[in-house]
């Protein structure tokens, strides 16, 4: 064989690889339920194939289920399940049996559901809504929406006349030399506001709402047999412990907040030191029931994380002031305020955090970078806590804050020769004992 | 006088002479001191942190350095119970009190309580040191630093049975040595990478790192009930939780594993004989 045909041989196969590797992945039909989680703070996405025998949510809220049948494949590249819901989405009709212990305990029937964004599509969490209210709330946003379009109709029409008479008048100005009063100009039309809020189309679904426990789950068919792979273990978990959080956002380093979740996370300071804080209600969840929740699709989600937990920060605590204690006393309630970080000039690294004041001219058509409690504390211990808009103190918000004393580390290792020095003595003064005792007997 | 309290003099009169061996050796101050000192990097190294970035969120950060210093202690007193019945073993020390009224369960008694009482010393010099530490830099001692200082000594107590179990299996004094450090620094080992996988963050994990993950967790839930370290963790977790049902249930089950290494060394001990 010759170089040349060892090198096209060659060339071959590198191309039978790149093909190998750019081929689709086998696609399988497959009865499915898509399900959308309440996490705890909103509304998750994700599914469960047919390799997925156990289902996790949270208890004592409404979930969303559906069973489907779609093409399922994995996707090795991030390693997870992907349905292809864009193509291939068709209900299976039926109900949803809920037992435990092997009994039924359930039978649910698809209702009809929908989100509503109350601060729109991209910005919060959403509610689900549903049965009627559902579609009226969507029937509502509808309405909004066309009320809006009309009125943006309208507003075009009086922006034209407006633009009209403005150009007449300009042109007077410039024939005549005229000049005109402000009550002679027309008023300009004010542009109608689109509808922040948003309701997604209405859909029917499984609502599943069920306490802490273990449970299966199966779908019938009308006929009531089973339905081929929807038979499912169910795991409905519920938080370890609750709290208030803080996200601590330290002024030296804003992008790289700490966190103190829990009572036992003390704040050490070295200094004086400012920061801003924002107070969030916090879940603790076991780590795998909660990742295998939110992310089921994915089959190394939450393994070997039997035995771990983790804090969820929720939604923030509403009306909220930090109030500063020491020796017991309160010294300073702080409300949260917005602020805006302001990045140095030119190639020098930095920036500031200022007060965030829309009227100032620098700050115009910006947007806060964020909003939080301002702490500036010296050095010594304190207590920090959260009050409400009623001005209850919230219950898991007490946190201690600490400013480290400078050690050097002499002093650390002198303490840790202590113990052995005093055992050199009792071992010194045995012997001498001893020899003398010899001494006397001799 | 009876049979029982006979016994329990004849416990008291050996724990007595040990102790008074420990108090005038220079070993436990040695450990005392190694334990500071290894506490004491721990400490520097929050201090550094604090310093290095302004600010630092800690959960009870002498709590760790305290349970390094458990570790060495317990791991010191330990070895001396294993080298000390291996030793009395091939010296002939052993036949010659098994002449007298001394029997199994009084001489794995005298030997458990004496290692016992060392270590409540020990905890009492710890807590003292921890407390000019705590003064020294500022970071605080909580409830949870004194009830793991109280259940430490359930630790200790496991940990000394264990020792002592090992001695008894083993022929030669360098034999138990090996096994029980092995044995220790496996389930330690275990625990702190354990501790280290849950703490970090699963989203950014590897699949490699996941499947470590995995073969952990599995090792771990087989050495839950074996290792010393695994019955302390569980009673921190209650007392974190502030669970006392899940507190009283870890302190049983210690003890309980207490007993049972105990019995298992009398056993053993006794099925083995007390010959060279």
């Amino acid at each position: 064989m010759t170089n040349r045909t060892c090198l096209i041989l060659l060339l071959c196969l590198i191309l039978v690889g790149a093909v190998a590797q750019a081929a689709p992945p086998e696609r399988e039909r497959q009865n499915v339920y898509g399900i959308t989680p309440w996490t705890g703070k909103e509304y998750g996405g994700t599914f469960a194939p047919a390799g997925v025998d156990k289902i996790y949510l949270l208890a004592d809220t409404d979930h969303v289920l559906n069973t489907l049948e779609t093409e399922v494949y994995y996707w090795p590249i991030t390693k997870e399940y992907m349905a292809n819901w864009f193509e291939s989405r068709e209900i299976i009709d039926g109900k949803l049996k809920i037992l435990q212990d092997g009994k039924e305990i359930a039978l649910l029937e698809r209702q009809p559901y929908a989100h509503l964004y109350p601060q729109g599509f991209y910005a919060g969490a959403s509610e689900l809504i549903t049965g009627e209210d559902a579609k009226r709330k969507y029937e509502e946003y509808q309405n909004a929406v066309e009320d809006y379009w009309e009125m943006a109709d309208e507003f075009r029409k009086t922006q034209a006349q407006y633009e009209r008479e403005m150009t007449d008048i300009l042109e007077e100005v410039m024939e005549t030399g005229r000049t005109f009063d402000e009550h002679e100009l027309p008023v300009p039309p004010k542009e109608p506001v689109p509808p922040i809020w948003y309701v997604t189309g209405v859909i029917e679904s499984f609502i599943v709402n069920l306490p802490a426990g273990e449970y299966s789950i199966q779908t019938i068919d009308s006929s009531g047999n089973l339905v081929p792979d929807t038979e499912k273990k169910l795991k409905v978990f519920e938080g370890r412990r609750t709290g208030v959080a803080y996200q601590i956002i330290p002024e030296s380093k804003w992008t790289r907040p700490e966190q103190s979740n829990d009572i036992s996370q003390i704040l050490y300071l070295e200094g004086e030191r400012t920061m801003y804080m924002k107070a969030v209600h916090a879940s603790e969840y076991n780590q795998h029931d909660y990742l295998r929740m939110t992310s089921l699709e994915k089959p190394l989600a939450g393994k070997g994380a039997e035995s771990a937990y983790m804090w969820v920060h929720l939604d923030e605590v509403p009306d909220a002031k930090v109030q500063i204690l020491e020796g017991g006393k309160i010294v300073q309630e702080i409300s949260p305020k917005p602020y805006f970080v302001s990045q140095s000039p030119g190639y020098t690294l930095g920036y500031d955090i200022v007060d965030f004041d829309p009227d100032a001219p620098e700050l115009q058509g910006r947007e806060p970078s964020f909003e939080a409690m301002k702490l500036q504390i010296g050095p010594g211990s304190y207590q920090i806590r959260v009050v409400n808009g009623d001005g209850e103190v919230v219950k898991g918000s007490l946190r201690e804050v600490r400013s480290i004393n400078t050690v050097s580390a002499w002093q650390l290792y002198l303490l840790s020769a202590i113990p052995a020095v005093i055992g050199l003595i009792v071992v010194l003064r045995r012997r001498i004992i001893r020899r003398k005792l010899l001494g006397t007997t001799a | 006088m009876s049979k029982l309290v006979q016994k329990f003099n004849t416990v008291g009169v050996i724990t007595k002479r040990e102790i008074k061996s420990t108090i005038g050796s220079l070993g436990i101050y040695a450990a005392a001191s190694l334990a500071f000192l290894v506490a004491n990097l721990f400490v520097r190294s929050n201090l550094r942190g604090v310093a290095e970035n302004g600010l630092m969120v800690m959960a009870n950060p002498l709590n760790y350095p305290l349970f390094i210093a458990v570790i060495i202690g317990a791991t010191y007193l330990a070895l001396t119970s294993t080298i000390s019945v291996s030793r009395e073993r091939d010296q002939g020390t052993l036949e010659v009190l098994f002449y007298g009224p001394v029997d199994s369960i009084t001489y794995i008694a005298a030997k458990f309580l004496e290692q016992l009482v060392a270590f409540l010393g020990l905890i009492v010099v710890y807590i003292v040191g921890f407390f000019a530490i705590s003064k020294l830099t500022n970071f605080g001692l909580d409830s949870s630093f004194f009830a793991m200082a109280a259940l430490s000594i359930l630790l200790a107590a496991s940990t000394v049975a264990f020792g002592l179990l090992l001695s008894t299996i083993t022929r030669s004094a360098r034999t138990s040595v090996i096994v029980l450090l092995l044995l220790l620094t496996l389930f330690l080992a275990s625990d702190v990478v354990a501790g280290v996988l849950n703490s970090m963050s699963a989203k950014d994990m590897s699949v490699t790192m996941v499947y470590v993950r995995v073969a952990v967790d599995m090792i771990n839930k087989g050495l839950k009930w074996i290792s010393p370290f695994a019955y302390l963790n569980r009673g921190i977790a209650a007392i974190g939780l502030e669970s006392s049902k899940h507190l009283l249930s870890s302190i049983g089950a210690s003890l309980l594993y207490t007993g049972v290494l105990l019995s298992l060394a009398v056993y053993l001990l006794n099925k083995r004989g007390v010959r060279r």
